[in-house]
């Protein structure tokens, strides 16, 4: 009777993991490594680490690493652009923008109007009033300068190419000589208007939500020197501001920030996979397949977290208390900023 | 030619013909459109005075908005906070350094008695200040706003500062020569328009400049509409006047180059508002071998 019981309770425990062990999965635990305040940071010029992030918290920007070291920090002005290299602290109004590298050391001054840009390791410095823009290098040359007929609304690059849309519906593709080498009107709409895009890291495919009535979605494949729509689909939607866009690191995904929802599009079949937020994305980490989605967002309750599968299946999703709260894991840590703190996290599973 | 279009177009805003209203009641003008700004021409007008709501210069429908540091994934924006509007007949019109919590973006439909916002300090504002664009998107260009709205009283004349003539590296002032040899001149002004409704210490960019030789009209600039043209941006929409061409500083724009053959000359340059005032100046020269 004893054998009897015990194989029926293990039966049973096997039953219950074969039938609920698909939905309960792991949960995430996050363990902190570190924290650095900084109101009390020392800047550490010595450091040999090439490991470093920028970071944007609070009014301060600055450089730090995985172990939690500033390499540089500073009160921002009114404005950063930052990337791994260096970065420009601008003022509300400049005739002249001042570059540095990461330690906080003057490589050149740039003599333009405009807010710098820095995505997707290009360096952007759009005008003031949002219809032109030109390219800068790592050493502050200005490499061109193109004039839009109407306001831009999303700028994405790759390595050779960068994607302009703007508001009078038409996008760009312009290469790093300035050159256009792809442009299209949109015309499918009511009224027609660039809201988002972005093209991939290996130039093959163009993002494109565009238009009122309807909003439409597209993906654009390269076809020699062209791109053609390969894939569209009526949004229900109604955006009237900037959409967030891109693809993930891998090129295997591509997102949309609508409303409401993050939308994933896996890319080798088409599949729509969303996953529900709120208020705007305020940073997003995307490697790819069969890794994990980083998402921050901000609505009128504040501050949130996202981590999902890319399936579409939530981990983790939590407020975070705080004015200002960035997110990075760029460097095998979570990098969590909130307020005066910034604190290094690894993340395990319980 | 540019004085029948000069007429065409006091017509046009005299009689309101576009039926567009200003977007705030207390107008101050802070700089127009083919002004210089930051190295690059106005592609609108700066209205600046006391904080005011801010109205849709006609009925239409928001198409897009921004709000300055929604996200670090937007554009940074030198306009701030901003919106823009769709009208009749392909007209679009833009709002900028609207305040932050003043846009109304869930309302997409207004009328011209809506508030759609309130000038702000958003973007490179340094003080209240409304930023307003139109764009014509059928024929994709910029349209000098002072068109569309109600014509704006003033009695204030243009001011015709400087009249420079250069050759090589000299540069004389007319007025202060009576004689010149022959050649190829390059001739630039220092002009300003002062408008009773402009801001303290704000002269506004003219209308229309034309340069006479002797009665025959030689160069026409009318500040009426830009447009791009392979990534550069132009005024009056043809091959002439990229900002470069046009502004030697904030308010010296260059007219032309003309050959001065010998015999006495008579320069005219004539100067306009958009309210119709007119400023000329007249010189004569003896042009010797």
């Amino acid at each position: 009777l004893k054998i009897i019981k015990n194989t029926i309770i293990i039966l049973l425990g096997l039953g219950y993991f074969l039938i609920f062990g698909q939905i309960l999965r792991p949960e995430i635990s996050f363990t902190p490594q570190w924290i650095n305040n900084l109101e009390s940071v020392v800047n550490d010029p010595d450091m040999k680490d090439n490991n470093f992030i920028g970071f944007n918290l609070n009014g301060k920007f600055g450089y730090i690493n995985n172990s939690g070291k500033i390499l540089f920090s500073d009160n921002i002005l009114f404005g950063i652009a930052i990337d791994k290299l260096g970065f420009i602290s601008y003022s509300r109004q400049n005739n002249v923008l001042v570059l540095k590298d990461r330690e906080g050391m003057f490589i050149d001054t740039i003599e333009t109007a405009g807010y710098p840009y820095f995505t997707d390791d290009r360096r952007f410095i759009i005008n003031y009033d949002i219809s032109g823009m030109s390219e800068i290098d790592v050493e502050g040359s200005i490499l061109w300068k193109y004039n839009f007929g109407s306001s831009i609304s999303s700028v994405s690059a790759s390595e050779s190419l960068v994607f302009i849309g703007t508001a009078d519906g038409r996008f760009r593709l312009i290469d790093l000589t300035g050159e256009v080498v792809f442009s299209k009107d949109t015309k499918e709409s009511r009224i027609n208007i660039v809201y988002g895009g972005s093209i991939s890291s290996n130039n093959e495919i163009i993002l494109t939500v565009t238009g009122i009535e309807p909003q439409l979605l597209a993906l654009w494949n390269k076809s020699g020197n062209e791109y053609q729509i390969d894939s569209s689909w009526s949004l229900n939607s109604d955006l009237r501001r900037n959409a967030v866009t891109g693809f993930s690191d891998d090129n295997l995904y591509a997102y949309l920030e609508t409303d409401e929802e993050l939308v994933l599009i896996e890319l080798k079949n088409n599949n729509l996979i969303s996953i529900p937020v709120t208020g705007r994305v305020q940073h997003l980490d995307f490697p790819g397949d069969s890794l994990l989605l980083y998402v921050l967002g901000q609505d009128e309750r504040g501050y949130y977290m996202i981590i999902s599968e890319t399936d579409g299946n939530v981990l983790y999703r939590s407020r975070l208390s705080g004015n200002n709260v960035m997110l990075n894991n760029d460097i095998d840590k979570i990098i969590l900023g909130i307020d005066k703190n910034i604190i290094g996290y690894t993340m395990g599973s319980m | 030619m540019g004085r029948i279009s000069f007429l065409v177009i006091l017509f046009l805003s005299v009689f309101n013909t576009y039926g567009f209203q200003w977007p705030v009641s207390d107008v101050v003008l802070i700089s127009t459109f083919g002004g210089s700004e930051f190295g690059g021409y106005v592609k609108g007008l700066n209205l600046g005075g006391q904080t005011q709501d801010v109205k849709a210069i006609d009925s239409g429908e928001l198409v897009y908005y921004s709000y300055q540091s929604a996200s670090p994934l937007d554009l940074p924006s030198g306009l701030g906070s901003f919106v823009i509007y769709q009208h009749n007949n392909g007209i679009r019109s833009l709002y900028g350094h609207l305040e932050d919590s003043s846009l109304n973006t869930t309302k997409y439909q207004v009328s011209t008695l809506d508030k759609i916002g309130t000038m702000g300090f958003t973007g490179t504002a340094i003080g209240a200040m409304l930023y307003l664009q139109v764009i014509d998107t059928e024929f994709k260009k910029y349209i000098n706003p002072l068109l569309s709205l109600p014509l704006l009283p003033d009695q204030n004349k243009p001011l015709i500062n400087k009249i420079f003539l250069s050759l090589n590296d000299s540069r004389l002032v007319l007025g202060q020569i009576k004689s010149l040899k022959t050649g190829i001149y390059e001739l630039s002004a220092d002009i300003r328009d002062l408008s009773d409704k402009a801001g303290y210490y704000c002269p506004l960019a003219p209308f229309s400049i034309s340069i006479f030789m002797n009665g025959e009209n030689l160069a026409n600039i009318d500040f009426e509409s830009m447009k791009v043209r392979e990534g550069q941006l132009l005024l009056q929409d043809n091959d002439k006047w990229s900002y470069k061409d046009l502004y030697n500083g904030d308010w010296e724009v260059f007219i032309g180059s003309f050959e001065f053959n010998p015999g006495d000359i008579m320069i005219e340059i004539s100067v306009k508002d958009f309210a119709g005032n007119e400023s000329i100046e007249m010189f004569s020269l003896k042009i010797t071998e």
